[in-house]
């Protein structure tokens, strides 16, 4: 997903939860920066680098595809943005190293995303932002992995968007092209999308780069066979998926915010978002390459207050500027916190399940036996 | 899963099959290119293959026929090959329904496979070229598969096909 879904309907989803309208906008600027927060911005403000919960395309060519640097780069992606659907998955006739991968594919209503969701119970609004992060790209992201394969994340040429309305349906071969310069063209169906690479673990067949952009457009309907299943076709109903995606992260927030008892997976707020659901479908729905100004237009609507564009460097002085022992008490320091400890969790998850594409990791103690 | 959605799988995993194993016969034809240059031009004298009487006035004559054939087997080898190859592509990615090129492959597979099998009997009498020999042969074994399984594959995708129009039709 991008800005338009990270930052402002995150920020429409936590309003109509109950939040503030400043919290609502501290939540929707953590979810929106798990897309920046790379290494390089740490390193900019003085930040550990663990937290970092992306990599920039500047850093990624440059990391290094042995085992180490595949560890460190699924860490990151299978944490935030490809979050895991079943780590104990079965496919039968196939290696274990081929299993570690195909376990790693993103799905919705996973056990990871329960985890996720009662992990930031408690915690800061920039845990509840990243949570909400992970839990919307599990359904953009469905069935790519947050690691480099080419067995899972790569698609063939036979790739068409669906044209559906109540009287018509047509479908349109997509055309992939690879111009990071040019925008994708919406009227011809021609998207860029990343290199072919037979390399097993090319950095071009990280998480949905063989797909382009196509999974972060919410108008976006699509059929494709993707590398890991065995020549099915799979149908992606973007429309349906972020409207669903938009009701979870209502009732997620309800629940983190104390008003429900429990998280219950594959359950969505429907009945608080009805009276809205004509204008969000409508905006999901609409062709566009960038739906901020709608979304905006639409939470401004609901709190009757201007939302702030979205600033990378709005806290980063707060930051630089504090003291070695009040940098926790910042707004990002407290976002490092919830990153590092989400990682954690991911990462000790993948570990437990005998899988070390996310590396190695040891279970000092958890949350409740610390309290 | 449906009949219908099974045999659309099956097609396409068959298309995609096809369309490596053009792509493997197109670059084992760059082998086959070899086998033939280094069997003239490696292996002893070239103009035993000219099987003509030299003497001083016709040496250059004889060079040059020698070398024009020799020009010529490499395109025609290499242009066999590229030919089988790329039709295989064809019907495995744009749904083509020529199937002449079927011919050439099962005569360009009968042929290597009896090249297989002289290289084998070869070994017995070259023990020292063992290397050589084996690694020709698995080439050439390989090749046989290839256009085998072109041959194959061929045949399915078209029943496969008949059986989808037939599924649509009722």
């Amino acid at each position: 997903m991008q800005e338009d879904f990270h930052y402002y309907a995150t920020y429409c989803a936590a309003f109509l939860a109950g939040y503030s309208h400043e919290e609502s906008l501290d939540i929707a600027y953590s979810a929106q920066f798990v897309d920046l927060c790379s290494r390089t911005f740490l390193s900019t403000i003085g930040a550990p680098l663990d937290a970092a919960t992306t990599q920039l395309q500047l850093e990624l060519m440059d990391a290094r595809t042995d085992i180490i640097g595949l560890q460190d780069i699924t860490r990151i992606w299978a944490s935030f943005h490809f979050l895991p659907k079943d780590l104990y998955a079965i496919k039968q006739r196939r290696t274990r190293r081929y299993l570690n991968k195909y376990r790693l594919i993103c799905g919705p209503n996973g056990e990871l995303v329960r985890k996720t969701i009662e992990l930031a119970k408690d915690k800061h609004l920039q845990s509840v932002g990243i949570a909400m992060h992970v839990l919307a790209d599990t359904w953009a992201h469905s069935y790519f992995a947050g690691t480099p394969s080419l067995v899972i994340n790569n698609t063939d040429y036979d790739f068409y968007e669906i044209f559906e309305s109540e009287d018509d349906y047509s479908e349109r071969i997509i055309k992939f092209r690879h111009s990071a310069s040019a925008p994708d063209d919406l009227d011809n169906s021609i998207y860029t999308n990343s290199l072919s690479q037979s390399t097993e673990n090319s950095i071009m067949n990280l998480g949905h780069g063989r797909a382009g952009h196509l999974p972060d457009y919410s108008f976006a309907r699509y059929k494709y066979v993707p590398a890991w299943g065995e020549y099915k076709v799979i149908e992606k109903d973007n429309p349906s998926d972020y409207f669903k995606a938009f009701c979870q992260m209502v009732y997620a927030m309800r629940f983190l915010r104390g008003e429900a008892a429990e998280f219950v997976l594959d359950t969505y707020a429907f009945e608080e978002v009805q009276q809205h659901e004509d204008i969000i479908k409508e905006i999901i729905h609409k062709r566009q390459l960038n739906a901020s100004e709608d979304w905006k237009k639409f939470g401004e609507s609901l709190s009757g207050t201007e939302i702030d564009d979205f600033d990378l460097g709005r806290y980063s002085e707060e930051y630089k500027n504090a003291s070695q022992d009040m940098k926790d008490n910042t707004f990002l320091g407290k976002f490092i916190q919830g990153a590092i400890v989400h990682k954690g969790m991911v990462t000790n998850e993948i570990y437990k399940s005998k899988n070390i594409l996310a590396g190695f990791s040891k279970e000092i103690f958890t949350f409740k036996e610390q309290e | 899963m449906g009949f219908y959605m099974e045999t659309k799988q099956k097609l396409r995993k068959l298309k995609h099959t096809l369309y490596n194993d053009g792509l493997g016969v197109i670059m084992l034809g760059g082998w086959s290119v070899l086998k033939l240059v280094m069997s003239v031009i490696g292996g002893g004298n070239i103009f035993d293959y000219a099987n003509a009487e030299i003497d001083e006035d016709n040496l250059m004559l004889v060079k040059i026929f020698t070398y024009i054939f020799l020009v010529l087997g490499i395109i025609i080898i290499f242009f066999v090959h590229y030919y089988i190859g790329s039709r295989a592509m064809r019907v495995g990615k744009k749904d083509s329904k020529k199937r002449f090129f079927l011919i050439p492959t099962g005569f360009i597979c009968i042929i290597t496979l009896l090249s297989s099998m002289l290289s084998i009997a070869a070994l017995k009498d070259n023990i020292d070229d063992l290397d050589t020999l084996s690694i020709s042969l698995i080439l050439d074994i390989m090749l046989s598969f290839l256009l085998l399984d072109i041959i194959v594959s061929t045949i399915r995708v078209g029943r496969l096909q008949k059986q989808i129009i037939a599924k649509e039709g009722e």
